[in-house]
């Protein structure tokens, strides 16, 4: 692992002309980017430690194009790597320098959008927060919020199983996709689901949900609409000590009470989203609880009461309720922008694991002196009621060895997820960041029952490749059916 | 008694497994049988039972989370969960009244291989929407698992999901982990009666469409109510839209009243409490108005814009009765006295509309050469055999009763 930076002239140059001519064919001038500037925005995503020059871009407007794109690369064996908005934090979009990039920001039309089924049918690269926005006024929403919504796609969303801060209570993307249409590796068209719920036979969507572009092109989708509550209200709750507000959620869940979302910040990362956002948060607590509720008016009082007489069991310092839309809005905006701020004071490392919440203390307490061990500065991000938590790792880009020192601090934090009982990767995915570390979850036989899948879709494993599976692996299942490794690679 | 395998330790089961795979010979998975008779039957496969391995192997009511042993009845698990005030968050169908077995013996690992879901699913997701992890043995004698214990988990594909629906021709799941919620503190169901099956849809659309969180939306005609109304006060005689709303005491109150004011247009609405809403979407999850033991019947998964009329046009050519779940997205319809139980019209209409169709039972004297699931497209056949291939190369679980050759 580490930094990557090449051109490919070199690779290139092996490319046979007649792909080019061939791609030009079923391409306007201005969708194939050959030059290298053009390339350069394309070399990397949200984890911009890794960077590859990809050996071309190119963006088409229809399924159709994709379709034709996908069968030309299949002739040439060509490596296809779909790309969105770019915002995976993973590495999901960043492509090997023999590959084509598919960006499909330009498929951004709202197809359908129908009330009576409950359904908006989108193209690709639609941004999250568009679809909401189309149907808001109607009363409606989509419900999965990943906080970069702002910009990244519904395929991407799809690619990667996004979550966010109110998938408490909706859940993931997995959870409120009902139809994509998908362009195979050899430039076939498949469809699978629609305007209705439960799968026709196998779960096809359950295995694309999440697959990371491994499987197919995703270029439509029909996702869930929801009916937009009457209204929401967040609460604010600062206590002393960490154990305290993980009490506290565990206490508020016990009693039955599920609000849309209950999301935790230590000290670290509520002073940093404190300095950017000016939401109000109190600066000397130990850790703070943001926890909303919805419904009318008086359900949210009612609901609020009822968190503040359990919380009060745990003597928080600090309880605020937010009185007003706008207070409510600059609440949440101190902890959906906690990426940006941090971005701004240090190049930090997001991690993405998951535990199970009585665990939170002493994970918490062995991530400190983990990243104390390796002397990098450490903020936690925790979404409380679903166990994902988001350490944010503060390191110098610009000190030789550092990223490796940080990914190798990051490894350690994500094992002792994993040995807490939960797992890598919550709603980032895997990318290229963590497949090494995939086998803290899985064992041979576990790999080979998904890289069967691969290889069905993709017998070629040209799609999105060197993504989800240790390369070692995965290479290894390419030359002999199993991905058992051979002593010598071990 | 007909010989049956039953496992005590995932080593026996994947020994029957591996042994199967030698000897050629192949096994079909159940529990206890409750959905025995649902899909194709092979007469020449040996019955491989789970119901030895039953268990609840963790119960975190604070982390709304429960693993058990693929075995475990339901009726075990919810008995755990009721003494915390949780519940599963999805309804399961319990085909009991149907296929005359004990209620309650549907094992967990059933639940979540048939994946039927009732009628919390238009607000609360299937059962496979709740499955968190799995552990399983294909065909191939491999034992595998994926996710995990954790509410979210986006390591490596999906294989607990994709187990979901996959009828255990794909793997026997020995253990599964699902999320819980906390049961709600109290329940209504709003009721009208006798009204016609386009106004009903509509006001069950427009109820969905509010932000009550309505968490089932029904229509039974006339005949089917008349069954399913048992233990409950109603008017006779007439069909029944009912709502149900599931929340505190305080919001069940205001928000009653809001859908009153919306639907009273639609004509004078009831209010059931608690106990007796309880035993309606009870007798509902029993299917007690599928109970007439001629018919056959089907389940249809389908657009709802399209609901309306795919049910006209199926009358018109069928001898069929139809009510309506999920405010039109699902449609029970039984069928009577139709060699064919109405199949050729019943798939077409369904597939020009979106959705599929499934045979739950063959109706008195019906031809048995009708599938059973609704049929794949040739490209869908195609990825599913080559699935099928991968995880159970020489078919020995559950072949043919999903479809041929799977």
């Amino acid at each position: 692992m580490g930094i990557f930076t090449t051109v490919s002239n070199r690779v290139a140059a092996k490319v046979p002309r007649s792909l080019w001519r061939d791609l030009k064919e079923v391409l306007k001038p201005d969708q194939l980017i050959l030059d290298e500037s053009g390339r350069r925005a394309y070399e990397t995503d949200a984890l911009t430690a890794y960077k590859v020059m990809p050996l071309a871009v190119i963006m088409p407007e229809t399924t159709e194009e994709v379709a034709a794109v996908a069968e030309i690369a299949h002739r040439y064996s060509i490596p296809l790597v779909p790309r969105g908005a770019g915002t995976s934090l993973a590495g999901g979009a960043v492509p090997i320098e023999t590959a084509i990039v598919l960006c499909l920001s330009r498929m951004n039309k709202i197809i359908d959008i129908d009330y009576t089924n409950r359904t908006a049918t989108v193209e690709a690269g639609v941004t999250n927060l568009a679809i909401s926005q189309a149907v808001d006024r109607d009363g409606y929403f989509y419900a999965p919020d990943p906080s970069s919504q702002l910009a990244c796609t519904i395929a991407g969303n799809i690619a990667m199983n996004s979550g966010g801060a109110h998938c408490l209570k909706y859940g993931v993307t997995t959870h409120n996709l009902l139809a994509v249409k998908m362009v195979t590796a050899d430039g076939q068209v498949l469809e699978f689901g629609g305007s209705f719920f439960d799968p026709i036979g196998y779960d096809f969507l359950s295995l694309i949900a999440g697959s990371e572009g491994g499987l197919g092109i995703v270029t439509e989708a029909t996702v869930m609409l929801r009916s937009k509550p009457e209204g929401a209200r967040p609460i604010l709750l600062g206590f002393d000590d960490i154990d305290a507000a993980g009490d506290c959620v565990a206490e508020i869940i016990g009693e039955g009470i599920i609000p849309v979302a209950i999301e935790f910040m230590d000290r670290p990362a509520i002073k940093v989203c404190e300095e950017f956002a000016g939401a109000g948060y109190p600066l000397d607590v130990e850790a703070l609880l943001l926890i909303e509720v919805e419904g009318s008016d008086e359900e949210i009082d009612a609901a609020l009461q009822q968190i503040l007489r359990i919380a009060s069991k745990f003597n928080p310092s600090h309880k605020r309720i937010a009185t007003s839309a706008e207070e409510a809005a600059t609440i949440w905006h101190g902890r959906k922008s906690a990426f940006g701020a941090m971005g701004r004071i240090s190049e930090y490392l997001c991690m993405d694991g998951v535990i199970p919440l009585s665990k939170l203390s002493t994970v918490l307490e062995k991530i400190s002196e983990i990243c104390k061990s390796y002397k990098f500065e450490v903020a936690n991000i925790f979404h409380a009621g679903d166990g994902n938590l988001h350490p944010l790792i503060m390191y110098d880009a610009n000190k030789p060895g550092e990223i490796e020192r940080v990914e190798k601090c990051g490894a350690e934090i994500l094992e002792l997820c994993v040995l807490a009982g939960g797992c890598i990767t919550g709603e980032h995915g895997v990318g290229i960041e963590k497949r090494d570390l995939m086998p803290l979850q899985f064992d041979t036989l576990d790999f080979d029952n998904q890289m069967r899948i691969k290889q069905l879709f993709d017998p070629d494993w040209r799609l999105n490749p060197n993504k989800v599976f240790p390369l070692k692996m995965s290479q290894a299942f390419q030359d002999t059916g199993s991905s058992l490794l051979s002593e010598d690679d071990a | 008694m007909e010989d049956m395998l039953t496992p005590l330790v995932n080593r026996d089961l994947k020994e029957m497994i591996l042994e199967a795979n030698n000897k050629k010979t192949n096994l079909e998975i159940l529990g206890h049988g409750t959905k025995r008779t649902i899909g194709r039957i092979n007469s020449d496969a040996t019955p491989l039972s789970l119901r030895r391995l039953s268990e609840i192997t963790l119960y975190e009511p604070s982390e709304l989370v429960l693993s058990a042993r693929a075995g475990t009845p339901i009726v075990e698990i919810e008995r755990a969960l009721k003494s915390y005030n949780q519940q599963l968050p999805f309804e399961y169908l319990d085909f009991s009244r149907v296929f005359g077995t004990e209620p309650g013996w549907g094992t967990i690992g059933s639940i979540f291989a048939t994946n039927f879901s009732g009628s919390r699913r238009i607000l609360k997701g299937s059962a496979r929407d709740h499955l968190l992890g799995v552990n399983a043995i294909n065909g191939r004698g491999e034992e595998f698992k994926s996710g995990g214990r954790v509410m979210k988990n986006v390591a490596g594909y999906d294989l607990a999901k994709f187990m979901a629906n996959s009828w255990g021709t794909l793997g026997v799941m020995t253990d599964v982990t699902m999320k819980l919620l906390p049961a709600p503190v109290d329940e209504c169901t709003l009721f009208m009666y006798g009204l016609g099956e386009d106004i009903a849809l509509e006001a069950l659309r427009a109820a969905v469409a509010t932000p009550y969180e309505i968490s089932g939306a029904v229509y039974l005609n006339q005949e089917h109510a008349h069954s399913c109304l048992e233990g409950v006060t109603y008017v006779r005689d007439k069909s029944v839209t009912a709502m149900r709303l599931e929340n505190t005491s305080k919001s069940i109150a205001y928000r009653s009243e809001r859908i009153r004011d919306l639907l009273s247009a639609f004509g004078d609405i009831y209010y059931i409490d608690q106990p007796e809403s309880q035993i309606f979407w009870q007798n509902m999850r029993q299917l007690m108005f599928l109970s007439e033991p001629e018919d056959a019947i089907w389940r249809i998964s389908t657009t709802p814009r399209k609901a309306y009329q795919s049910a006209r046009q199926i009358k018109k050519l069928v001898d069929a009765k139809v009510s309506y779940d999920w405010a039109g997205g699902l449609l029970w319809v039984t069928t009577r006295g139709v060699s064919d139980m109405g199949s050729s019209d019943i798939r077409r209409i369904v597939a020009e509309a979106g959705g599929f169709a499934t045979l739950i039972r063959p109706g008195a004297g019906a031809s048995s050469d009708v599938s059973p699931f609704h049929p794949l497209d040739p490209s869908h056949m195609k990825l599913t055999k080559g699935i099928k291939d991968m995880f159970d190369p020489n078919g020995v679980l559950n072949p043919g009763r999903m479809y041929d050759g799977i």
